[in-house]
């Protein structure tokens, strides 16, 4: 094989094609320069953002408790010492209601409770926690005053100075000290997500709700079981059924609204701006630069401005959504127009019809499909920044997404929220996509 | 030596290989003839498994390819090269680099990932282009060279390989006369002088006749001729490309012009002047 | 000039014709009737409830639409200047609205970054940094996801379903999770931004790669290289081109997006900007809103014409 090049060959080679060897400079720096200068830009992120010390100050330790409050509940019994006595507390807002008696909590005596968190058992008297847990036990002693671990103690658990801490990883956690046993049960699911405690509902199985709503005596005398269950788990305090879906109806309205009237006014000015349909260069480039100005002032400030002007709640929503889009929609339907095929156009001027006639018959057909099918593009896309747009204060499902937020308690609304949003996102966008591969013909689908 | 033993492709109901076994001798120049639709192709691609078998074997020095996986496949793949009908350059790539790229198996990823290359290897990629009278587009992009310039260009690359087998599959179908005449005096050179194997698909009776030592002619998918180019007679061709296949099998201008393949004008204008 | 047509007749073929074409003309016509009502009806019920819905309503408060702007015309136009760069004003009246030079981020001793550039410059840096990490990721996912270079069937589903969850996730949760964990600012916001970016632009980088030849990368397979060197070389070259342009367009979109997540928390520009319209600050407001309109035209512009160097003169697509 004549590729073993002898040395003289290379120097031959070399000596013919210098350019192949000596690459300018210029070229050969072209991908460091790229590299070097996206590092050197990160960099300056990283400085400007103060990336690490807000990273590494970040309470990642919440950050998994966060995550497991979108698909779990705890309950948080407590055990009191008294004198040689025990007494089960819960916290006054629990999702187990107001006379909480979980079977997972037992009063054996006086002086003694047994709690069953999973797997583990924790075996409570006024002297003595006993805990078994993954075939281990450990022994608190509460004798002295101050909870002490007998030896040896367990991986899962932790002598502090006046406390002894045991984790049971996801299902639970229990902090002994030396007047109580704070125990965390932790549950998957949602608690309570048809009655909340405060509903005659609450706590029955759904055999008996059934029952109770088909031929069950009125638990109100004033309205039938079937309306009474209903505005329950309407109205149910933890999960606000009714308000978050009125919520998200302001959102998809703020979307559907905005859209549309930003299509309806884009349309005649579409015509102004095209070259083709309106012969005035004035005219022409006043409409284009109309719609410029529409799409570059954000919607953000729009939103700001209507909030003020009416205050929060869809109406901002819609002219923000409504105000920018025109810019967007009449910027495409103007290249639309423009893009049109004049054969048509001719086709029906040739047999003598007025100029109104001309573009009913040899434009509108050409891009009608095409203003309705960006125009849904656009509704699916504003669907997603409805939520954001009434977060600022527009009202909608945004708004209430950033109070569920704002307490860290209420991840499960967020998440709830979440799951509906998406449920509509994703089925704007299989309709809207139905309806433009129809509109784009049959040779499509 | 490679072997083919009971070779067989199926695409769904249909076979498009139906049981071929050969031998190729080491250092051969073998045409593989027929119509289009014939199974040409697909023997060949399965050589290299950008096809897979159905079944049967391909045995070449002992190893059935057909069973190689993963980087022992690449190796594989590496040592018998494949000329496409429409090239298979990289058209955004400059021509050394789109030689050079034939080296990809034999060198390591990483280095490849950021087109570093030695010195060493451009020259070797430039002696491959000096070979085939190319060396002076080196620094073009590939994309702008006409199809005779881009076919040499992956015939460069497939010497860059250094392979023990050259496949081409219907190499000059997309070239003028003038162009597909060069290409052909090229591999038959590498078998000449490196001893290469040259495994090619031909749509023309003449093309192959010229150029090739042994010819295959294939119909259905099955081999029905397979002897020395002047052992073929016209009955033979006539069993090969059927009644009425026999004017394709003549027709120099259905393999060379654009009828059938039509290729860019971009490339069309350039071979016309150096034809 | 009047004219009459008069009637032709028509054999039985072409009345049947005649028949049909009426049937299928009054049909469509039924349907257009339809789409079109529903739509005004939707429209209507969907007007009157956002009326409802809203705080104030819409024709309570139009009258007042004039008053509403009037707040806005500062009592000192050079005020307006002033509140941008920073520099007290004559008119201090010991307010914090009419106190201008707060918000100077020093550099050194004496030199400073006025108040809004910086944050215009903290929007700014959100939607840059969040569009690479989107490009970088994108990048690297669309290969594993497009139909023609997936190496694996799993792999390209799993791949998929992550990036439509991360277009479809509402960026402020994930703007509001982040900030739970480290703190209000602007790094939530690039987080949220980046993850969404990294969801939209990978879905157009692979349905790009989807309609790229792969006439290259069966050359290189051929050659023996390897899956990734054959992305490097069969694919790259072909649709870089159209991959920076996306994500240019991505930027574009991406500094609205930054400006409107700041608002809720971010920083940046779009939250003095809500701050400055919640307190009806004109001269401010007014120095807010120009410079984020001149820097999205200079954005807008930037990226336009990087991006017709790129892919040419024709148009991009549509969708934001």
């Amino acid at each position: 094989m004549a590729l073993a090049l002898s040395p003289a060959e290379f120097a031959g080679i070399r000596s013919r094609h210098p350019l192949v060897f000596q690459r300018s400079w210029k070229k050969r720096s072209v991908p460091f320069l790229v590299v070097g200068g996206t590092i050197l830009y990160v960099l300056y992120a990283w400085w400007f953002f103060a990336i690490g010390a807000v990273l590494s100050e970040g309470r990642w330790d919440r950050a998994g408790a966060y995550l497991a409050d979108w698909v779990s509940y705890d309950v948080r019994p407590t055990l009191r010492f008294k004198g040689e006595g025990i007494e089960v507390t819960y916290p006054r807002f629990n999702v187990l209601g107001d006379n909480p008696d979980p079977d997972w909590v037992r009063q054996v005596d006086g002086r003694t409770v047994e709690v069953d968190v999973g797997g583990a058992r924790i075996a409570a008297t006024p002297d003595l926690v006993t805990i078994t847990h993954a075939g281990e036990t450990l022994e608190v002693d509460l004798s002295t005053g101050t909870p002490t671990a007998a030896e040896p103690v367990p991986g899962w658990a932790v002598q502090k100075e006046d406390e002894v801490d045991a984790d049971f990883g996801f299902t639970g956690s229990v902090e002994i000290k030396a007047n109580r046993v704070a125990i965390e049960h932790r549950f998957l699911g949602w608690a309570n997500f048809i009655f909340d405690p405060n509903s005659p509902f609450f706590g029955r199985s759904t055999g008996e709700v059934i029952s109770l709503i088909l031929w069950g005596d009125r638990l109100d005398p004033d309205v039938s079981n079937a309306a009474l269950a209903f505005d329950n788990f309407w109205n149910n305090g933890e999960w606000q059924h009714g308000d978050v879906y009125a919520k998200l109806l302001q959102t998809i309205i703020m979307a559907f609204v905005g859209t549309v009237f930003a299509g309806l006014v884009a349309f005649p000015f579409a015509f102004l701006a095209a070259r083709n349909i309106t012969p005035s260069r004035l005219v022409n480039h006043a409409a284009k630069r109309f719609f410029d100005f529409q799409r570059t002032i954000d919607g953000l400030i729009w939103a700001l401005f209507f909030i003020r002007a009416f205050g929060p709640g869809p109406i901002p929503g819609i002219a923000a959504i409504f105000f920018t889009d025109i810019g967007s929609l009449g910027k495409l339907y103007a290249e639309a127009l423009e893009n049109i095929d004049e054969k048509q156009r001719e086709g029906i001027r040739s047999v003598g019809a007025p100029p109104s006639a001309v573009q009913r018959f040899g434009v509108l057909p050409q891009v009608l499909p095409v203003f309705l099918s960006q125009a849904l593009y656009y509704l699916e896309s504003n669907t997603r920044s409805a939520t954001i747009i009434g977060a600022v204060g527009a009202g909608g499902i945004g708004l209430k997404l950033l109070e569920a937020m704002r307490t860290n308690q209420d991840w499960e609304n967020v998440f709830y929220m979440v799951i509906l949003i998406l449920v509509v996102v994703y089925a704007i966008d299989g309709i809207s996509g139905a309806l433009r591969s129809r509109l784009a013909g049959n040779d499509h689908h | 030596m490679l072997a083919f033993k009971g070779v067989t492709k199926r695409f769904g109901g249909k076979t498009a290989v139906d049981d071929i076994s050969l031998e190729i001798p080491k250092g051969q120049m073998v045409g593989v003839i027929g119509r289009s639709g014939a199974g040409k192709s697909t023997l060949l691609r399965m050589i290299n498994r950008l096809a897979e078998t159905t079944d049967g074997s391909i045995v070449v020095e002992g190893v059935d390819v057909t069973q190689l996986k993963g980087a022992a496949l690449r190796s594989w793949q590496a040592d018998c090269a494949m000329i496409f009908q429409q090239f298979n350059l990289v058209p955004r790539l400059d021509v050394l680099t789109n030689v050079m790229l034939g080296r990809l198996n034999r060198r390591s990823t990483a280095a490849s990932l950021f087109k570093i290359f030695s010195d060493e290897e451009r020259a070797l990629a430039i002696a491959a282009l000096e070979r085939l009278g190319l060396a002076e587009t080196a620094l073009q992009r590939a994309g702008t060279l006409s199809g005779g310039q881009q076919q040499r260009v992956a015939i460069a690359r497939a010497l860059m390989q250094q392979p023990r087998v050259i496949l081409a599959d219907e190499p000059i179908a997309s070239l003028d006369p003038r162009n597909a005449q060069i290409v052909m005096e090229s591999l038959r050179d590498i078998n000449r002088r490196e001893g290469i194997t040259v495994i090619t698909n031909l749509h023309t009776l003449d093309t192959a006749r010229a150029y090739c030592t042994r010819i295959v002619g294939m119909a259905a998918g099955r081999v029905v001729f397979d002897g020395p180019a002047h052992a073929l007679t016209e009955a033979a061709a006539r069993e090969i490309y059927g009644a009425n296949g026999m004017e394709e099998a003549f027709s120099e201008a259905i393999t060379s012009t654009s009828l059938r393949f039509p290729t860019p004008a971009a490339h069309a204008a350039p071979a016309l002047a150096t034809a | 000039m009047p004219q009459t047509v008069s009637r032709p007749q028509l054999s039985d073929a072409g009345r049947q014709v005649e028949r049909h074409w009426k049937e299928l003309a009054a049909k469509r016509r039924l349907y257009t009737l339809i789409g079109v009502g529903g739509l005004v009806f939707a429209l209507s019920a969907s007007l009157w409830y956002a009326n409802e819905a809203n705080a104030g309503k819409f024709f309570d408060r139009l009258p007042h639409l004039l008053d509403f702007v009037s707040w806005l015309v500062p009592s000192d136009w050079n005020d307006v200047w002033r509140a941008f760069l920073d520099l007290p004003t004559p008119n201090a009246d010991g307010t914090e609205a009419m106190s201008f030079e707060g918000g100077r981020v020093y550099l050194t001793e004496s030199l400073y970054v006025p108040e809004y550039v910086h944050k215009m410059l903290e929007t700014i840096n959100i939607a840059i940094l969040a569009t690479l990490i989107g490009f970088v990721f994108g990048f690297v996912l669309c290969f594993l996801a497009a139909q023609n270079t997936a190496p694996s069937l799993v792999l390209r589903a799993v791949v998929r379903r992550i990036m439509e969850i991360f277009r479809a996730f509402p960026e402020i949760v994930i703007a509001g999770f982040f900030a739970a964990v480290l703190s209000l600012g602007p790094i939530p916001a690039i987080i949220a931004v980046a993850i969404h970016t990294i969801g939209a632009l990978g879905k157009m980088f692979f349905e790009v790669a989807e309609n790229a030849d792969m006439k290259a990368e069966e050359g290189l397979r051929a050659v023996g290289a390897p899956w990734i060197l054959r992305m490097r070389y069969g694919l790259v070259p072909h649709v870089l081109p159209n991959f920076l342009s996306y994500a240019l367009l991505r930027l574009e979109i991406n500094v609205r997006a930054s400006t409107i997540i700041g608002a809720v928390g971010g920083g940046g520009i779009g939250e003095i900007l809500r701050l400055s319209i919640g307190r009806g600050w004109g001269a401010q407001t007014i120095a807010i809103i120009s410079i984020l309109f001149v820097t999205v035209i200079v954005v807008d512009q930037v990226s336009a014409s990087l991006r017709r160097r790129l892919v040419g003169a024709e148009a991009f697509s549509p969708v934001a």
